[in-house]
Formats: structure tokens, C-alpha cells, sequence
């Protein structure tokens, strides 16, 4: 069984769908048609480009291009998670890069070599589509841990002094704190996983049987990205935080505010 | 014992501290007193380096303070701080949680004395099954206060800890400390009943600006 491509012809008349939304948007005054016209537009693009982009990814499959095109996406995960948290992007982007880098080579290479058991580990088809789903989901749970981390941090300064005060050593004070941001970003991927298939068949699946594959095997690849993505937001929140400690903290114990991009 | 030499502190334009002196002999009990805002709980937090001042030097027994020597400093001195927050925790776990911290390992006799506290500061037993929250701010005091004098130090910087207290219990824990001879203690309250007792020396800041 092979997937039924879409022809042009075809996408067009899935384009015209997008009438019944104009409608209601006239309908109901919602000024939404320029908001929709827009979004689409910029989807469609997108996709085009990195559709073009993957195909060539997929033909040449050299691993050297395959590692640099994932270090490229390595390198945008850690820029959207300092951009939506407060932190100075030059002191927070080594550690958390190598956080990344470390969690994310660990999970993947594991899963290519002995779970799925490809011969070349490096093969873009794997590799690529793998650890993008990893970054894009891992990256959500990182934002939330982070950002838990030091945002408590900063606004109970008083109540980490006075364990500090009552004779705890730093990693003993911020230990309530990395128990809080974990427990934080771990929370919502435990939750997704325990409703796996009830509300909604999940991409990935969906994507593995239109691709042709039975249920069974689409099933598996679920549990096996699931847990890469589980294990691999362990890893990085905890690691992303512990290497920062040492450029985040003065030599007092005191977080330091010219860590922090706000005052 | 505590010397703070020529401390100057700004935040933004604000100067909070314009070259400050002050002494803390030991055994001293030395109330710290001045309008709100003027710094008070900072000059404490600043002796503890949780505040670092733009100039001057602070020493405690003749040892300048730096970040290597600050750590066995805090674990010398007893800290009581304004609104103390810990998560919702049973009280019997805040105390275990705070014992069993590396450094107060050696504190082992805590068990046996924390019943005889309990019972000075007018507290129920019952109250270690409580959860932090839902104590009142009475009772968090005297909580903090308990565990303050467990953790078997000289040394006593409390920050207003009776503000929440009656008449009665007010007397009877200012006595309790001021009672402590060899201890040195430093207070900031804006409770009268501290003033009245004729061991106490003052320290306003207001006079120093």
C-alpha cells in the first residue's frame, strides 16, 4: 500500500474549504479573512520550503549533512527557549546548548541503534524526522521548567536565604526548587501519554499509517517517540539547569541579576 | 565580634547607606531601629551576604567576609526572617527536612529538647501533624523561634518575631532570648517591650544617615 499523493489540482480544491471560514468570518464580523489569508499563506510556504528542503535531505542522506541540519535545529530550540524566558542569551546559550546537544544525540542514537535497529544511524529519514519531533516536543516541557526554576527562584529569594541561613549547602537550598521545575515539566507529557489514543490518535501515528504501515507497527513508533521525548525532557531540563548554576549563582550563593535580562 | 566598616549601598538612586560604622561585641543584644525602608532587615541580610554592599568592609571576628569564608559564617549564625514561606509541608517534616540538612547532622539531641520548646512557646503537640499553611502567624513565629534555638547557635538575628504575638507570650519569649547570656543576639522590632529592658542597646539607624 503507498500513500495516494495529492495532486495540485486536488490542494486547490482543499484550499476552497477555507470559503466556509471566510464566511463565517463575514457572517459573524469576526475580521478574521486577512488573519486567515495570512496564516495560510505563510503555512503553505513554509512547507513548500522545507518540503524541497527534505527531499534533497532525503537524496543526498550524507550524515554530515544530516548532523549539521541538526544541530541547526538544536540551535533554534535553545533560542526559543531563551527568547520566551528571561535570561541573557550569552550567558545561558553554551549550557543549555550542550544540554540539548547531550540529551537529544543520547536519546536519538539510542533509539536508531537499538530500538529500531537501522544500519545507518545517521540516516536522514530517521534521524532528521525523529529528533525534530523530539526537539519540538521536548522544547515546550523546557520552557516550563526552566522558566519554574528561576522565576521561583527570584520571587521566594527570601525563603531560599533562609535555608541557606539554616545551614543548607546551595544545592541542598535550590533542591525544593529543581524538584518543583521537574516535577513541572514532566507533568504534562506523563499526562499525554496516559490519554494516548483516547481523545486523539496522535501526528506521528497518524502519519505512519497513511504512510502504509499496519496500526501495529504505527502503535510502536508512538510508544517508542513518546518515551524518547519523556526521557529526553528528563535530561535536558535537569542537565540545562544544574550546568547553569555555575554562571547563575555568584560565589555567595546569590543568584546573580545580570544573569537575567530584566532588573 | 561583627564590625561593618564604612558600608555604602545604592539601589538605583537610592542611597540607603552612606559610609555606616557599626560594632556587635559579643553577648551584645542590640535592637536596630529606624523608620521602615531605612534598611534594617538589609544591614542583617547583608552581614549574612545575602546582600552585598557597593563598598565598605564587613568582619566577623577580626576575618574580613568573602565568599569562601561566608558559608561557615551563616552556619554560625541563627536566622529568623519576616514571613517565612515554606511549601505546604506537615511541621514535623519542615523540622525533619531542616535536621537533616549535612550540616546540622550533628544536631542529633533536637528530638528530645523540641517537646520542652513546644510546650515553653504554648504550643499544642498536635501542631507537628499541621500543615505550614494553615498555621496562624502566631503560631509560624513561634514555630521559627523553636527552630532558631534548636539549631544550637550563639548567634540570633531576628527580624521582627513577636509582631505577631500577645502581650503575654511577647514577654515571655524577649525574656527568653535577652535571658541568653552568652549569646549575641540582634533584633529589628517595632514592639516597645523590647526597649524596656535595660540590657538592650540601641542602634538607630536613623541617626547614621
Amino acid at each position: 500500500m503507498k500513500t495516494l499523493d495529492i495532486s495540485i489540482f486536488s490542494l486547490f480544491l482543499c484550499f476552497l474549504l477555507l470559503l466556509i471560514s471566510f464566511f463565517t468570518s463575514f457572517l459573524l464580523k469576526l475580521s478574521l479573512s486577512k488573519t486567515i489569508l495570512i496564516s495560510v499563506s505563510r503555512m503553505t510556504i513554509q512547507l513548500i520550503l522545507i518540503g524541497i528542503f527534505l527531499k534533497y535531505l532525503f537524496k543526498w542522506n550524507n550524515p554530515f549533512i544530516n548532523l549539521t541540519w541538526l544541530m541547526v535545529m538544536i540551535i533554534s530550540a535553545v533560542y526559543t527557549v531563551i527568547s520566551t524566558s528571561k535570561v541573557k542569551f550569552t550567558k545561558f546559550f553554551p549550557y543549555a546548548f550542550v544540554s540539548f546537544t547531550f540529551s537529544t544525540f543520547l536519546v536519538i542514537l539510542y533509539v536508531n541503534k537499538f530500538v529500531i535497529r537501522i544500519d545507518n544511524i545517521f540516516d536522514a529519514k530517521y534521524i532528521v524526522v525523529l529528533s525534530g519531533m523530539l526537539l519540538g516536543n521536548t522544547l515546550r516541557s523546557n520552557i516550563i521548567g526552566i522558566n519554574i526554576f528561576y522565576k521561583n527562584l527570584r520571587k521566594e529569594s527570601d525563603q531560599y536565604f533562609y535555608i541557606l541561613s539554616l545551614g543548607a549547602t546551595q544545592f541542598e537550598a535550590i533542591l525544593p526548587y529543581l524538584r518543583e521545575s521537574m516535577l513541572s515539566a514532566l507533568k504534562p507529557t506523563l499526562a499525554t501519554m496516559a490519554t494516548m489514543g483516547l481523545v486523539a490518535l496522535p501526528g506521528m501515528m497518524t502519519g505512519t499509517i497513511l504512510g502504509g504501515a499496519s496500526p501495529i507497527t504505527a502503535i510502536k513508533y508512538q510508544i517508542v517517540i513518546m518515551i524518547a521525548i519523556f526521557v529526553c525532557t528528563n535530561i535536558s531540563v535537569l542537565l540545562t539547569i544544574l550546568l547553569t548554576l555555575k554562571v547563575s549563582f555568584n560565589n555567595y550563593g546569590i543568584l546573580r541579576n545580570d544573569f537575567f535580562r530584566d532588573k | 565580634m561583627i564590625k561593618l566598616k564604612n558600608i555604602n549601598l545604592r539601589f538605583g538612586n537610592k542611597v540607603l547607606f552612606d559610609n555606616l560604622n557599626f560594632h556587635i561585641k559579643q553577648n551584645d543584644k542590640i535592637l536596630i531601629s529606624g523608620k521602615s525602608g531605612i534598611g534594617k532587615t538589609t544591614l542583617m541580610q547583608m552581614i549574612l551576604g545575602f546582600s552585598e554592599a557597593n563598598s565598605g568592609k564587613i568582619f566577623f571576628k577580626s576575618e574580613k567576609i568573602d565568599r569562601k569564608n561566608i558559608w561557615d559564617i551563616r552556619n554560625k549564625i541563627s536566622y529568623v526572617p519576616q514571613n517565612i514561606r515554606f511549601k505546604h509541608l506537615k511541621i514535623e517534616l519542615i523540622f525533619q527536612n531542616i535536621f537533616d540538612l549535612k550540616h546540622n547532622k550533628t544536631i542529633s539531641n533536637w528530638i528530645e529538647k523540641l517537646p520542652k520548646l513546644l510546650e515553653f512557646f504554648e504550643l499544642d503537640e498536635d501542631i507537628l501533624e499541621k500543615n505550614w499553611n494553615d498555621l496562624s502567624g502566631g503560631e509560624k513565629q513561634r514555630i521559627s523561634l523553636i527552630i532558631a534555638s534548636l539549631l544550637n547557635r550563639k548567634i540570633f538575628f531576628l527580624d521582627e518575631v513577636t509582631s505577631a504575638l500577645d502581650e503575654s507570650l511577647k514577654m515571655k519569649t524577649i525574656n527568653y532570648f535577652l535571658e541568653k547570656e552568652d549569646s549575641t543576639i540582634l533584633m529589628i522590632s517595632h514592639d516597645k517591650s523590647w526597649c524596656e529592658n535595660n540590657y538592650i542597646k540601641n542602634f538607630d539607624l536613623e541617626k547614621q544617615i
